[in-house]
């Protein structure tokens, strides 16, 4: 379990922005994200990240020091029952100044029916909710992102949302209470391979720095953010398999105005889309890789997004045409969208398959690694013809170059030409037989398609993969000056592991197994060019 | 005749001898002027030229029921008293395959080594004589119906340090 303050994750410049807020509300916040699955659940992916995300917005936006924000991950139900009591106790001490206290109370991570699923453990929601009713707030907002791990795998389930608020919103004191859940009663909560998160925390998350800000006056309110959020998580959602995702917001909320839960205008930096621009848009840092929004820009109007001072690609989508381009946002500074930044176009294609090629595009891999090739009755024959094998301490030496093109998450497409097997043999005596026939050799080589299956590690930084294929293989074999072709087939299966080490770079160590039953002699004997072999290469990503 | 003193076969990629430091030099006896074996001389029934295990690699094939081809060989040193010949054949049927060393000198005796049947693999023999001869007779004999093929025959002195 690692429980961390969220000082680390953002800079200080923002934050001494956001905590400059001119209202004399207090805030506190504790974040939690749960990776971990209990019997019969998957772990997830980024529940982590969520919380890491949420965090974030909350320093640099949501007005929030960065001590007054607690970011637990991966906790235990006794650990995250003590963050709430030290949540309360904060929002108390807050409270004996007489200052409107607000507290946040995020979740991330498997549930089930009636309680939070934290790895082995199941804390019950009538606990979280006792303890968050004892919290004393001004206001108390709470956002369940629960996941649920049945059939389907990395679905998050519905059920604690829709039992949390429909015990607790009715409940509470008149100072108001907000549940705010990733999906309605008879519904599944999503992760996303391509958003890098939760589908429903990143719509909520890129609301939140600037993409849900309608009224166009620099804030962003709750009723805002959960639009924006309900909209772009129904949208997402509705593309894929599991089908569409309902948030829902339940208010039991006395006496305010509009909730402001964060101020993107106040922020350091700030990228500013114009108007006339009109595309559906997806932000991705550069240097990590993380999608940071993805929003709807309209044409009349006007959007301001807080971002971290770092270098960002955009893909936009106008009509059939796809463009990609990359700038910085500096610090202290708005970024107009569009000025100084290096542009491309791209192909387009289905809508459908522009999604998977956004996150996932083509990827081209070289490769150069050793080969154990086989020793078969076709070799130990050479030798009762006057043969002998050039030794090769080591192994073969062999290259490939592949071309991977997703057909889903995690599936894809490998086209790839490689070498096989290359072999020198030679008379063990000359005598009577001369130079011409000294030697024999062959050389082989292939091309192979593949299918290949990857599961992603350690928040996508790695991925592991095992792929199996097969097709055509050249050989060809020459004794002395007289030199022979032949064709056939083999068949190839690989696994490997993938890192990256740039968006756009990355590594890729794989072990493969081949079978290639190209060469046959006038005996009639067969040769297996293939063998077993170990590849380490690059890979670059478009 | 005096018995050989043993008779290995070899899967083939091993090497022509278990030893090289006591191999001298082997001679692959088996090379084609045109379509005759060069310096073989056919004594009995006929030899043809055939394909083996690559288009351009050819064997001696044995025909009719006797076959007899030799080859006088003189070792390169004349102390060697052991040698080791190698033979890959193929037999189809169950043809008498016969390899035998006739040393020229007349107070020596020759030795016969029965080769064992065998689908192209690689046979070994070691012959050893009472004292080196000046010259030998390599002498291939084929008894019986069926043909038998000889791919690779080499002939090596031996130079051991007790015996063969």
């Amino acid at each position: 379990v690692e429980v961390a303050v969220a000082a680390a994750l953002m800079q200080l410049a923002v934050a001494l922005a956001a905590a400059s807020e001119p209202d004399d509300v207090a805030r506190y916040a504790l974040v939690v994200g749960s990776n971990r699955a209990g019997p019969g659940q998957e772990p997830l992916q980024y529940a982590d990240d969520d919380a890491r995300n949420v965090s974030d917005v909350l320093v640099e936006l949501g007005g929030y020091d960065e001590q007054d924000v607690l970011l637990l991950l991966d906790p235990d139900a006794e650990m995250l029952l003590e963050a709430l009591a030290s949540l309360a106790e904060r929002v108390a001490a807050g409270r004996e100044q007489d200052e409107p206290v607000v507290a946040t109370f995020y979740y991330s991570g498997h549930a089930r029916a009636s309680a939070l699923d934290l790895g082995g453990e199941e804390l019950p929601l009538s606990r979280v909710r006792d303890a968050l009713e004892g919290v004393g707030a001004s206001l108390t907002l709470v956002v369940l992102d629960a996941c649920q791990s049945g059939a389907v795998s990395r679905s998050k389930g519905v059920e604690p949302a829709e039992d949390f608020s429909g015990n607790s919103v009715r409940g509470l004191d008149t100072e108001g209470f907000v549940v705010l859940a990733s999906s309605s009663a008879s519904e599944l909560s999503q992760e996303s391979d391509d958003l890098q998160g939760s589908t429903f925390t990143h719509h909520l998350v890129s609301g939140l720095r600037g993409a849900a800000d309608r009224e166009h006056d620099g804030v962003v309110t709750l009723d805002e953010a959960y639009v924006y959020a309900y909209d772009r998580t129904v949208y997402t959602t509705a593309q894929t398999a599991l089908g569409q995702q309902h948030p829902r917001l339940e208010l039991d909320v006395v006496g305010h105005g509009e909730t402001v839960l964060t101020r993107p205008a106040r922020s350091s930096a700030t990228l500013s889309l114009p108007e006339g621009l009109a595309a559906e848009m997806v932000l991705v840092r550069a240097d990590t890789g993380t999608v940071v929004a993805e929003l709807h820009k309209a044409d009349q109007e006007t959007l301001e997004l807080a971002l971290v001072p770092a270098a960002y690609i955009a893909i936009t989508k106008r009509g059939d045409t796809i463009e990609r381009c990359r700038f910085v946002v500096e610090p202290d500074t708005t970024t107009t969208y569009g000025e100084g930044a290096q542009c491309s176009r791209v192909a387009a294609g289905s809508p459908a398959a522009k999604l998977a090629r956004r996150h996932h595009g083509a990827a081209f891999e070289l490769g150069v690694g050793s080969l154990r090739p086989h020793s078969d009755q076709f070799v130990s024959q050479l030798g009762a013809f006057g043969f002998l094998e050039e030794g090769r301490p080591g192994g073969q030496v062999v290259w490939e170059a592949a071309a991977a093109y997703p057909l889903y998450r995690r599936l894809s497409v490998v086209a790839s030409l490689g070498d096989l097997e290359e072999r020198v043999f030679f008379r063990s005596s000359l005598a009577e037989v001369g130079p011409a026939k000294a030697a024999y050799h062959w050389a082989s080589a292939r091309l192979t398609a593949s299918l290949r299956g990857s599961v992603p590690l350690g928040r996508g930084r790695f991925a592991l993969y095992a792929q199996a294929g097969l097709g055509p293989t050249v050989v060809t074999d020459t004794l002395g000056s007289v030199r022979q072709w032949a064709v056939g087939y083999h068949l190839a299966s690989s696994a490997g592991l993938q890192a990256g080490l740039l968006p756009w770079l990355g590594a890729f160590g794989q072990a493969s197994a081949t079978y290639a039953p190209s060469l046959r002699n006038e005996l009639g004997v067969v040769h297996d060019l293939g063998g077993v072999s170990a590849t380490i290469g690059m890979r670059v990503s478009r | 005749v005096r018995a050989a003193l043993s008779a290995v076969w070899l899967a083939g990629g091993c090497a022509v001898s278990g030893n090289s430091d006591l191999v001298k030099d082997p001679s692959s006896l088996l090379a084609w002027c045109g379509e005759e074996l060069c310096g073989w001389k056919v004594e009995e029934g006929s030899v043809e030229q055939v394909t083996t295990w690559h288009e351009e690699e050819f064997g001696a094939a044995l025909e009719g029921d006797l076959t007899a081809l030799s080859y006088e060989w003189t070792p390169p040193q004349t102390d060697a008293r052991c040698f080791e010949v190698t033979l890959t054949s193929r037999r189809m049927s169950f043809p008498q395959l016969e390899v035998s060393l006739e040393p020229a000198d007349e107070e020596l005796q020759g030795l016969v080594w029965s080769v064992p049947h065998a689908d192209y693999m690689l046979g070994m023999h070691i012959f050893e004589l009472d004292a080196p001869p000046q010259a030998l007779r390599i002498r291939v004999t084929k008894r019986g119906g069926g043909e038998a093929v000889l791919a690779l025959l080499t002939v090596a002195e031996l130079f051991p340090l007790e015996g063969c």
